[in-house]
């Protein structure tokens, strides 16, 4: 296992090793800027969740979220495979239930400021006899951890109540998830730091 | 460690006889060797497993305790942890401690992907798992080749087949982008000179050729894979010839071949269902290439070769037994034909090896 090794460490190691510690720092930092400035530029729009199961809502401790334009009834374009990018055009249709206008595979501004294009990767397509594909698509938002030991607290707050998912969408599509709402009061929003 | 201990062995042997060394010389070496592997072999193994513990321990205890610190702050005992364990690094080579250093390095890579990890689960990120896995891996890489660390680069290697597979399996597709990735660990493997980490690559490659065959022309494209194994074949003997100075490259690859070719003839033979005639057209080329392994094994000192050809022909024997069972007469008359045929290549080969022995006693 243990093959040539670092042999006398020199000025110049030093200097690799704090390039590598560099780098990685930058790397961990440029995930949390992104996602900072995702959520403090972004559109914020409410959307209803839907419980996928709603017996099993918190396994572990994360909650799993299900959205209408989520969810195996997406229409996307002829010729879309599994694992494609998608960029999903929602309008509000009634408060908090976001309703899918039109499916792409580029990103395009919207014409209508009402409505916010988002963007998703395919998880499935299906395709019935002579009608155009359908898709369940993934926006990275499906999944909101707790803190370890409240997952059972926030299941029994959350029977049988409404949840809203609060999230941020960028200029390019990316949606991040900002809070969770439970009956008009939003849990668990830390600041971005 | 232990192929290299069996080759001092030897070598020392050689160059006592030689006299190259004196006897003196001989005991020093092998004083050396024995302290060296007892202390530091145990020792640094034990250390890497150590990294490995601490790197899981600081993880979960840092992620099942920090919900009542603020993001910063987590985000700040992340970093440090990295450099801390870099710096660490440092120091032990500093003073002399490589082994402990290069565990150290990948407590690093370790806490580098945990981060990741974190970070997404901090802010909510649900996006494609195979991305960090990629990330991680390309930090895992950049540990490696910057400080010359083949654990970490044997690690990048297993995160790159890891998200070669994962992105294989949800995009229900041929992932060739796996072997960008592929070839930049392979290269930096190469470029450190270290083996067991060419073994790895070849690894890699041979499986991701090998799931070609269920993945091409609607999973039916194990031709394709048997070609592709003679193709690397031919270039390691090509190869040999050209750059003779790569022995063990060349044999390796050789024996990479071997096993993709004969990973597609099994799929032809026992997943595709054949006619009989096509079975049997296929199990005699298997069995045929089987033998040219062995040959080429016993002449060219390829012991993979041998072994492999050796394995081979048992499982390829086996397996058209328990494929023609209950045609008894179609697998005795097959079984004689080929036993018919090995046997006169038993002879052929022991002519041939009577013609060398007098060759190699004048030489």
């Amino acid at each position: 296992m243990i093959g040539k090794l670092i042999e006398k460490l020199s000025v110049k190691s030093w200097l690799a090793i704090a390039l590598v510690a560099l780098v990685q720092t930058v790397a961990l930092a440029s995930m949390v800027y992104g996602r900072v400035a995702l959520l403090r530029d972004g559109r914020e729009i409410v959307a209803e969740v839907i419980p996928v199961d709603p017996r099993d809502l918190f396994r572990g401790d994360y909650v799993i979220l299900g959205y209408a334009f989520g969810r195996n009834q997406v229409p996307v374009p002829e010729g879309t495979n599994q694992g494609d990018k998608v960029y999903v055009t929602v309008r509000e249709a009634a408060p908090g239930q976001w309703e899918v206008v039109s499916t792409a595979a580029d990103y395009k501004q919207p014409s209508d400021p009402a409505n916010v294009v988002l963007k998703g990767i395919v998880d499935y397509v299906y395709q019935a006899q002579g009608e155009p594909p359908k898709a369940q698509v993934r926006y990275g938002i499906e999944s909101y951890f707790v803190p370890e030991g409240t997952g059972k607290e926030l299941e029994a707050k959350v029977r049988d109540k409404k949840i809203s998912a609060v999230l941020a969408v960028g200029a390019t599509g990316n949606v991040a998830i900002k809070a969770l709402v439970v009956d008009g009061e939003r849990i668990h929003q830390e600041p971005w730091f | 460690m232990w192929s290299y201990r069996k080759r001092l062995d030897h070598d020392l042997v050689r160059w006592r006889d030689a006299g190259w060394i004196t006897p003196e010389g001989e005991s020093a070496i092998r004083r050396d060797l024995e302290a060296g592997v007892r202390t530091l072999g145990l020792a640094n193994a034990l250390a890497i497993l150590s990294a490995v513990l601490i790197g899981f321990a600081v993880m979960s205890f840092v992620a099942a305790n920090w919900q009542d610190m603020p993001r910063i702050l987590r985000i700040g005992m992340l970093m440090a942890a990295l450099w801390a364990s870099y710096g660490f690094a440092g120091m032990l080579a500093r003073r002399g401690m490589t082994g402990f250093a290069h565990a150290a390095i990948l407590l690093g890579v370790g806490i580098f992907g945990g981060s990741i990890m974190l970070i997404s689960q901090m802010y909510h990120m649900d996006g494609n798992p195979a991305d960090a896995v990629l990330l991680w891996a390309g930090g895992a890489l950049l540990a490696g080749v910057a400080l010359r660390s083949n654990p970490s680069l044997a690690f990048a290697m297993v995160l790159v087949v890891y998200w070669g597979v994962t992105e294989a399996l949800r995009l229900d597709r041929v992932f060739w982008p796996f072997l960008i990735p592929w070839a930049l660990a392979s290269a930096a493997f190469y470029w450190q000179r270290w083996r067991p980490g060419l073994h790895l690559s070849g690894l890699a490659l041979t499986g991701f050729i090998v799931s070609l065959g269920y993945r091409l022309n609607d999973g039916h494209a194990h031709g394709l894979v048997v070609a592709a194994g003679l193709g690397v074949m031919a270039a390691a003997l090509a190869g040999e010839r050209l750059k003779p100075e790569l022995p063990a490259l060349w044999s390796g690859t050789l024996n990479y071949g071997l096993i993709i070719a004969l990973a597609g003839l099994w799929a032809l033979q026992f997943f595709e269902d054949p006619t009989l005639d096509v079975f049997i057209l296929l199990a005699v080329l298997a069995l045929a290439l089987l033998i040219g392994a062995i040959f080429w094994g016993l002449k060219s000192g390829n012991r993979g070769a041998l072994w492999l050809g050796y394995a081979g022909f048992s499982v390829e024997i086996l397996a058209i037994y328990g494929k023609t069972i209950g045609t008894l007469l179609n697998t005795s008359l097959f079984f004689l034909v080929a036993g018919l045929i090995v046997s006169g290549l038993a002879a052929v080969a022991y002519r041939l090896h009577r013609q060398d022995e007098p060759n190699a006693a004048t030489s």
